[in-house]
């Protein structure tokens, strides 16, 4: 048995969930790894994830494109996630402003260090050392999304993701490819 | 502004990434979905059993006829355990869930907000109802029900460390809650 009666538009629920699984699987996936360094929580918020989003097609009502939907809830459900984690283990998260203001937040992480020419290992440390809003935006964008759509996503307007993307990509360049503090 | 490099492209390096999980299938999906509910169901009795078992705690008092303070006190307790009981049955049950489809920052901020009430709130719906019913539960022990096998002194001299530990845990409980407040309020403060 599994419960499938007590959901009435469970055929509806069902499609919207399929569909939005194949599209955004890979970034869901990704999304769960930039908010959580351990496999097996990040294996169990992966699963809350998809559960949440299947949940939530229950009540979606195409104000906004499946897409959007998806990336809210998944979010939503990853900050829920962080927060609970950060009250066992509290980390100073930073802002995008204090990231590009001050040294590499990632160098004292043992995992990073041992990783520290890999690109992809400490663009996933830069990214969790954010506070969530900034995280979301830099992931947003990571993904591909037009500021247009971020803003959606967000909740901000399109001319605070702007600037915020315009600091991104500064950090980002300085970090990766103009000899940052990291490349030592 | 900088602008992407030509030779480092970050969203086709993040996006490169291998998967390391299957993705669920929509049986899991249901098996759990059905688990959560079962989750939620078996806290909730939790819960209620916890409030029993105060209740069965104090309903002997009640039948304490030489104290009708410490009769009272009894009886205050146990409505406060109800209401307590009430109050944690509401505000579970209206949490807003993750899955209402919120922009972030909607949902981030009133996510803080919601556990920043809560913990300055504890005051009034956690612990003030406790108050009348054991401010009578003491009294009545101080004036009212004394222990035979203890002088008079040694006894009151009890019931003072008795409420002295308290008042000193419910403090210490409020106290906490409105650091933890305050903290999510800086938060609050910075988005």
């Amino acid at each position: 048995m599994d419960g499938a009666d007590q959901f009435p538009s469970r055929t509806m629920q069902d499609e919207h969930y399929a569909r939005a699984a194949a599209d955004l699987g890979p970034a869901l996936e990704r999304l769960a790894r930039a908010y959580e360094a351990d496999p097996d929580q990040r294996r169990d918020l992966l699963q809350d994830i998809h559960l949440a989003i299947w949940r939530s097609f229950a009540r979606y009502d195409g104000r906004c494109s499946e897409r959007t939907w998806v990336y809210r809830v998944a979010h939503n459900v990853a900050i829920s996630h962080g927060q609970k984690r950060r009250r066992s283990r509290p980390d100073k998260l930073l802002t995008l402003d204090e990231l590009a203001a001050r040294g590499d937040p990632t160098q004292p992480d043992p995992e990073v260090q041992t990783a520290d020419r890999h690109a992809l290992a400490r663009l996933t440390a830069l990214i969790r050392a954010l506070v969530p809003p900034d995280r979301q935006i830099v992931m947003l964008y990571l993904e591909g999304l037009e500021a247009k759509a971020i803003a959606e996503v967000s909740g901000l307007s399109p001319g605070a993701i702007a600037t915020k993307l315009h600091r991104l990509k500064a950090v980002l360049a300085n970090r990766f490819n103009q000899g940052g503090p990291d490349e030592r | 502004m900088s602008g992407d490099p030509s030779d480092f492209d970050p969203q086709t390096l993040w996006q490169s990434q291998a998967q390391e999980h299957e993705p669920m299938s929509l049986a899991e999906i249901h098996q759990k979905a059905l688990k959560l509910e079962r989750g939620v169901r078996w806290r909730n009795i939790r819960e209620y059993v916890a409030s029993v078992i105060v209740v069965a705690f104090f309903t002997p008092v009640l039948l304490h006829r030489e104290s009708w303070m410490m009769q009272a006190g009894a009886a205050l307790i146990i409505l406060a355990t109800a209401f307590v009981a009430w109050q944690m049955h509401r505000r579970t049950a209206t949490n807003p869930i993750p899955e209402a489809g919120q922009a972030l920052r909607d949902h981030h901020r009133q996510t803080l907000i919601r556990q920043r009430d809560a913990l300055r709130s504890v005051g009034w719906w956690y612990m003030a109802p406790f108050a009348p019913g054991m401010v009578l539960l003491m009294m009545g022990r101080w004036f009212q029900s004394h222990v035979s096998s203890r002088s008079l002194a040694m006894d009151h001299l009890a019931i003072l460390l008795a409420s002295g530990f308290v008042v000193l845990v419910f403090g210490g409980i409020w106290w906490l809650n409105q650091l933890g407040a305050k903290r999510l309020q800086q938060q609050i403060d910075e988005l």
